[in-house]
Formats: C-alpha cells, structure tokens, sequence
C-alpha cells in the first residue's frame, strides 16, 4: 500500500492531494505503509460492492502518523501491528 | 426576515412511483395554492443520476408541474442537500433575487440490493480511503467504540435513541417506520457494522417534502401560518475521515450551529425543540453535544433521563429523526425544517409539542464533511 508524502516537509497521508494541506508545497512523492498499527476495528456485516460480504475494517496509523483503512478477515485488537499488502480491491491487513 | 409559510410531506418509505409521482404529491398542495406567486423552484436531490438514471431533475420537475417558466436549480450536497437547498432558498429570499421559493426534497433509492446502494453512498468518501472497505454505517461504528471508550455511556443509552425516535415515528403519519420497538428488540437485532445494530441505522427510503420559502410579509399577505429562519450558519470539514484529529466530535455541526446561534442571537438553551441528523443512533447524542445542548460526553444521559423524549423537558427529532422517519437522502434536510415550522406553527398532529415557540436543526453531509444549521422562531 502506498502513502503520498509531501515531497517539502514529507507530512503524509492516504488522501491523495494536489495541494499539501500543512505547508502548501504541490510536489509530492509515493512511499510504502512501514509500522502500520492498528487504532480500532469494526466488524462489518453489511458491506458495499466490490467486496465480499463479511469483513473487518481496521483504522490503521502508519509509522510517519499517516492514517488510513484496510480490510480483513482477521481478528485484530487496537495496538496490534500490521502487514498490508493489496489485493485487486485495495489493502487487506493482517496482525504482524 | 425570511420565514417558511408552508411545508407538505409525500410519506416517507418504500413506494412504487416514480421520483416524479412522488415529488408532485408532496409540491402541489402548495403548487396549487401559491402558483402565480412562486418565481423559483430549488430542488434538494442527490442521487437522481445513480438510482434514476436522470439529470436535470430540476428542470423536468418544474415541467412536470407545468411551471416550465419558472427558473429553478437542483442542490447536491449528499446527506446535507436539504439543508443546503434551505440555506439557498432563503438567500434567494434575504437578496431579493426571488419573492416566493419553493423547495422541493426528493430521492427515490429503494430497488437496489444493500449492496449496490451502500456503495453508492459510500462514493462521497476520498477514493483512497474507499479502496479499505468502510461504509458509512462502519464510520457510526467506529464513532461509537471511541465515544463508548473515551465516555463510558451505558450501551443501552445508545440505543435508546432508536427507541425514542420509533415511537416518536409512529405518532408521524409520513415516517417510513409506523411501529414503536422496545430496548430488547434493538439490542438483539441484527448487528450491521460492530457494535451498532439494524434498528439504530436509518433505512434506505424514498420520499419527498416541499416548502414555501418566503418573506415575513409576503408570508403575512398570504394569510399564512409561518416560522420565521433567524440564523443560519453552513461550516465545513476535512472530507477525510482518517485525517480527522477525534471520532467523538464534528466540527462541521459544532462551527454551523454556533454561526446560526451566533446569527439568531439565540443559545441552545433556550432551544425548546431540535430535529438533528441521526443516520445512526449515536450521531444524535455527538451532535446533541456539538450543537451546545449538553455538554461533551454527557449527551447520552438524557436519553436514559428521558429528557429528550416528546414529553422531555426538550424533545429531539419529534418527527422520528432519519431513524424512523427513513433517509431520501435529498429529502431529509428539508424534512426538519418542515417538522420544525410544523411544531412550530401547531401542525404536528399527534406529536405535538405543547408552546414550542423556537426550534434549531442541523442538516449534515457525508459523515460530517459538512453542516447547515438553523434557528427557527415564532411569536
């Protein structure tokens, strides 16, 4: 899973920006998710197309403070360390 | 002062018209009574073009209530359209670009699977945030671990907003949900998104609401019942729920309200009524806090106290909130300002609040990405 880092004062995010919303620069870079841990998750019963029917969703915060989501079919308790990897829908997650 | 002299419901839930059909039921008791005078039509609709195959609604709505002359625009602002459309339609008024506007609030979503419409709604988040899987009753679910965690409410607490707003729905002869349902029957429903449940979600509905926008003197030479609007105030925040600094609060309906108190020269107390934006149970009791009626981590005390119930010393969402009264989407903004001026005016029916004499509203889009609020009054 990739972050886009602000190729000025590197902050980063999910959201990809035109505009890096805390030091205004409009150069940005791609960086890999590295020390992903888990903040909360919900299991979700009703779920939107295209995924399957029955997951968990993990709010995640990555090393640089970045947050973001992703999918599992695994038990995940806050704290926990992730790996992320993508599949064809977008990132899937699983305890380290 | 811009004021709302008429307001008619076409009943909210699952119907077989057509967006049309159903936009014209609830327009033409006013269409009929106010036609010459109406010289703009704004229509509060957002998802005509995913579930209806149709643009230009606005256009082909006035055609369809042969005032083809009439200019008009549609208002999209997701879940916050109606308020948004409100919110125009008294700036139309207050700059003196339009006399009379009628606004009209519709969507027809019912007919697709669950999982179609999910994901329909689920297009206002950021695409990157997307690709993770949440919907936006999984956001309520996370805004509840973390209000449960850092609050310590009862979990009963929560729910009981589902309780309250379904019996309030019943006594609402346009409400989606007709029937009352107990403590036990929401704790033990179907859990949609951990930990919220089907009961504490609104459902997907169809419906549509009109209302007639206009001056305090225009509304006083109709001979019409009227509420006066005497603050509005629209806020926005980050569209990116991950980039939010707390999950227990939303700036949007924390900066509106205070903008249309600030306007009214009002404060939350002395409120004597409230419809807010309840797509899930515990966004009432967050924004009940946002919005200055309790303070924050306390607003689920009162749903235990009964305090915000319809005989409560300052009843929420008489109207049965989104929660029962059911969520067009483009229509439900428009819906609490027709349940205030309703109360207000002494319409509401058998969910009458006895001397309801002010009345606020927050309209809210997305998950908070943005808010209208308004402060209503009468003599």
């Amino acid at each position: 899973m990739e972050l886009n880092r602000c190729a000025k004062c590197s902050e980063e995010f999910v959201f990809k920006r035109a505009v890096c919303p805390k030091c205004g620069s409009q150069e940005f870079t791609k960086a890999l998710v590295t020390g992903a841990v888990a903040l909360d998750s919900v299991h979700l019963i009703a779920t939107p197309e295209p995924f399957p029917d029955d997951y968990s969703v993990v709010l995640f915060e990555a090393q640089g403070g970045a947050r973001g989501f992703c999918r599992t079919t695994f038990e995940v308790k806050r704290g926990d360390r992730l790996k992320i990897k993508d599949d064809e829908n977008g990132p899937v997650c699983e305890p380290e | 002062m811009v004021s709302i002299a008429a307001a008619n419901f076409a009943r909210f839930g699952k119907r077989e018209e057509d967006i049309f059909a159903i936009s014209s039921e609830s327009a033409l008791p006013i269409v009929d009574k106010y036609r010459d005078a109406i010289d703009f039509v704004v229509v509060s609709n957002s998802y005509s073009g995913e579930f209806n195959d149709i643009s230009g609604l606005n256009n082909l709505l006035t055609t369809h209530l042969a005032m083809d002359s009439v200019p008009s625009m549609r208002v999209d602002n997701t879940s916050g359209s109606g308020g948004s459309a409100v919110l125009v339609a008294k700036s139309l008024v207050a700059s003196g670009e339009a006399e009379n506007v009628l606004v009209i609030g519709a969507e027809k979503m019912t007919g697709y699977p669950t999982k179609r419409s999910t994901r329909i709604i689920a297009s206002l988040l950021p695409p990157e945030e997307r690709l993770g899987g949440p919907s936006l009753p999984s956001l309520a679910a996370f805004m509840t671990r973390s209000y449960i965690r850092e609050f310590s409410p009862s979990r009963e607490s929560i729910a009981k907003v589902a309780v309250k707003n379904h019996h309030n729905g019943a006594l609402n002869p346009y409400a989606h949900f007709q029937s009352e349902v107990s403590l036990e029957k929401v704790m033990t429903s179907k859990v949609i998104a951990d930990p919220l449940r089907i009961f504490e979600y609104c459902p997907v509905s169809d419906g549509a609401v009109s209302l007639l926008v206009t001056s305090e003197e225009n509304s006083r030479s109709f001979g019409s019942k009227s509420a006066r609007i005497t603050g509005a105030g629209a806020s926005s925040g980050t569209s990116s729920i991950t980039a939010r600094e707390s999950l227990v609060s939303i700036d949007s309906v924390r900066e509106s309200a205070r903008k249309a108190f600030r306007a009214s020269g009002k404060s939350p107390g002395d409120m004597d009524i409230a419809e807010l934006h309840d797509m899930a149970s515990i966004l009432e009791i967050v924004e009940s806090e946002d919005v200055g009626f309790f303070k924050k981590g306390e607003g689920w005390k009162a749903l235990e106290t009964g305090e915000t119930s319809i005989d409560g010393r300052f009843p929420i969402n008489t109207s049965g909130g989104l929660n029962s009264k059911g969520h067009p989407i483009g229509a439900s903004g428009v819906a609490q300002t027709a349940e205030i001026y309703l109360q207000l005016t002494g319409q509401a029916g058998k969910r009458q609040v006895k001397n309801a004499a002010t009345g606020f509203s927050v309209s809210m889009a997305g998950f908070g990405n943005n808010s209208t609020s308004f402060v209503y009054e009468v003599d």
